[in-house]
């Protein structure tokens, strides 16, 4: 589909000729790649859009920062693209851009985009499915008396980047009251840090990590407005369930058994009893 | 069957194409098309499209085909997914093809981050590719 361009025409050769330095998911030719600009800044190009007579793409500046966090798994291509500048390019039949427009995000169609939180490779894309239970479980800590999942974990079970997450809690703050999400103190972080082997990046990190209760893991999954994410969700909220009835059990099963201790004898039925509610 | 000028390949072709790996066509593939009585438009090539200019000369020639038919799903999946349903020109059924000896040369080229059945199909110039259909699966 190729949609009517609106936006500032530009002379195509302003970026140079987007000849793929390095193409990064190719099928039938390159669909997502790197090249370079005429000062030889890194630009990340897209495909989206297709034609009889020529190619679409979505351009955006990038880094080597952002390029390895694109090709690590750590960064979805949707919020790849989401740069403060870019560009629509339609590459012609001899290769050569033939059109430039200076566009944004929001102006592609939703049907020519990539999913949210799908990544660049394939093997980086999560199942849901297949995500062993024990992961999303091991995530869930219990700081001040609640349940809570920390920023890190819950970005990378929703395939986003920590910092986009964040930043969804921010700009919808009345959204996320204290019991949904809190920001840990700094020697909470470094009892996080001290016994959650997995979270020990955040050693290095200047901020201080937010905290996702059950509660806040569903708000952030649907201000995400990733499919992906929606049903990751779904798994997080059982994981805290599961735990929640675990616990519960444990707590009856300690309890009953202090009580058991403390009765007589004579007291078959009420043992009984006890027996039977297990 | 060897190569033969009955069995030529098209003069668009590149030297050394397709490549001396390649191995006579044989069997049953699968590949995506536009409709469900699949016509020569879901059988031409890039290079006869006149698409993907930057893409490797040869693999230009060829057509994606797929020995496993989950294959061909999961490459539809993941296309849509990173380009969107409208963002490429991609079939959303899968064809079942019978391939034989002339209908060209076929190689294994799967993909390199997650190995699947992918192979090229260098069709000869004169044969009727749509004839390799059996039936939409």
């Amino acid at each position: 589909m190729m949609w009517k361009l609106d936006g500032q025409e530009l002379d195509p050769k302003l970026l140079g000729s987007l000849e793929p330095e390095r193409v990064l998911f190719e099928y039938e030719g390159p669909r997502s790649y790197v090249a370079r600009d005429l000062a030889g800044g890194l630009l990340f190009a897209h495909q989206c859009g297709e034609a009889a007579d020529r190619w679409r793409y979505a351009i955006v500046p990038f880094s080597t920062e952002l390029l390895d966090a694109l090709e690590s798994g750590q960064l979805d291509l949707r919020s790849a693209l989401g740069q403060p500048w870019l560009w629509i390019v339609d590459i012609g039949e001899k290769g050569h851009p033939v059109r430039c427009v200076r566009s944004s995000l929001s102006a592609i169609p939703e049907e020519c985009l990539p999913r949210p939180g799908v990544m660049l490779y394939p093997d980086h894309d999560p199942a849901p499915e297949i995500f062993p239970f024990g992961r999303i479980e091991e995530s869930i800590l219990l700081i001040r008396g609640r349940r809570v999942i920390i920023d890190a974990d819950l970005a990378g079970l929703y395939r986003v980047a920590t910092k986009r997450l964040n930043e969804q809690v921010k700009r919808n703050a009345d959204r996320f009251p204290d019991d949904f999400v809190f920001v840990l103190t700094e020697s909470e972080k470094q009892q996080v840090v001290a016994n959650c082997d997995h979270l020990h990046k955040l050693r290095f990190s200047p901020n201080l990590p937010h905290a996702f209760t059950e509660h806040g893991t569903l708000m952030a999954a649907n201000l995400l407005k990733s499919p992906l994410a929606a049903k990751v969700s779904v798994y997080v909220v059982r994981a805290f369930v599961k735990l929640r009835e675990f616990l519960s059990d444990t707590d009856f099963s300690i309890k009953s058994g202090d009580l058991e201790a403390q009765l007589q004898d004579d007291d078959e039925q009420v043992i009984a009893l006890i027996d039977a509610i297990r | 069957m060897s190569r033969t000028d009955k069995h030529a390949f098209g003069a668009h072709f590149p030297p050394n194409c397709p490549p001396a790996s390649a191995v006579e066509c044989g069997g049953i593939v699968y590949r995506l098309v536009s409709g469900k009585t699949p016509t020569i438009d879901d059988f031409l090539t890039h290079a006869e499209l006149g698409l993907a200019p930057r893409a490797d000369a040869c693999d230009r020639c060829g057509l994606s085909v797929y020995e496993n038919r989950g294959d061909a799903i999961a490459l539809y999946q993941r296309v849509v997914a990173r380009f969107g349903p409208q963002g490429t020109r991609i079939g959303n059924l899968v064809a079942r093809l019978e391939l034989t000896a002339a209908h060209g040369r076929q190689l294994a080229t799967p993909n390199q981050r997650t190995p699947d059945s992918h192979c090229t199909w260098w069709p000869f110039a004169d044969v009727d590719r749509v004839s390799s259909f059996d039936q939409i699966v």
